[in-house]
């Protein structure tokens, strides 16, 4: 199962993955990272690539700031 | 576990590199693994006309070729590391299906090569990769 990385992530053999990042790793493999919050499942025709891509995440609300508003001019 | 029924289809059996989250070697186009026993000769002046054998040393071998591009997850850049340090690559010979066998052992890179052929063909790579100890069956799971 094709993957793209949220975060960086090294497997213990040593190799380096980097957020966005596609890599292809046996279903099972897939599904514990996936479990475990370090990537989401692409197509399955997505080419590895290490290209490293803009990943979107959800943010709580209590991570948004809120605008002042003394920061708005009229 | 069920596994594949019939005949494996190439498409998915692929080599894959690591030991706890393997990767698949990206682009591939080819992927094999080889297993071989050197046989001692035991015939001598007071055989029969029969050769005799007696299984000696198992060695066994993989080997692979894939399309070239240097933004490959794991492609040619890092199997050339690999080849440069020799280091040892652990190799699993595998599909993803739950309940077909792996084939799974640490090698080292014999060789490595990246070929340009005519005008209209892509890039490729070709490697091989010898076995050190043994080559272990499991189940996928």
């Amino acid at each position: 199962m094709k993957v793209q990385y949220l975060k960086d992530f090294t497997t213990t053999d040593g190799f380096e993955i980097k957020k966005g990042w596609t890599v292809e790793h046996d279903d099972a493999v897939s599904a514990i990272q996936i479990a475990a919050g370090l990537c989401v499942q692409v197509d399955d025709a997505a080419y590895p690539r290490r290209q490293e891509q803009l990943v979107f995440e959800c943010a709580s609300p209590s991570q948004i700031p809120t605008p002042n508003k003394s920061t708005f001019k009229f | 576990m069920p596994g594949t029924t019939g005949t494996v289809l190439a498409k998915a059996m692929k080599l894959w590199v690591g030991t706890s989250s393997p990767v698949a070697i990206t682009c591939q186009v080819d992927a094999s693994i080889s297993m071989s026993t050197n046989m001692i000769q035991t015939s001598c002046k007071d055989s029969g006309a029969d050769g005799a054998y007696l299984p000696g040393e198992k060695s066994w071998t993989a080997s692979g070729s894939g399309n070239f591009a240097f933004d490959a997850t794991y492609g040619e850049s890092q199997l050339f590391a690999a080849w440069k340090d020799q280091t040892v690559v652990a190799v699993v010979f595998q599909n993803t299906v739950v309940g077909d066998k792996k084939y799974s052992g640490n090698t080292y890179i014999t060789s490595l090569s990246f070929n340009s052929s005519g005008n209209d063909e892509a890039v490729t790579f070709d490697f091989e990769l010898q076995g050190t100890g043994a080559l272990v069956e499991a189940t996928i799971s």
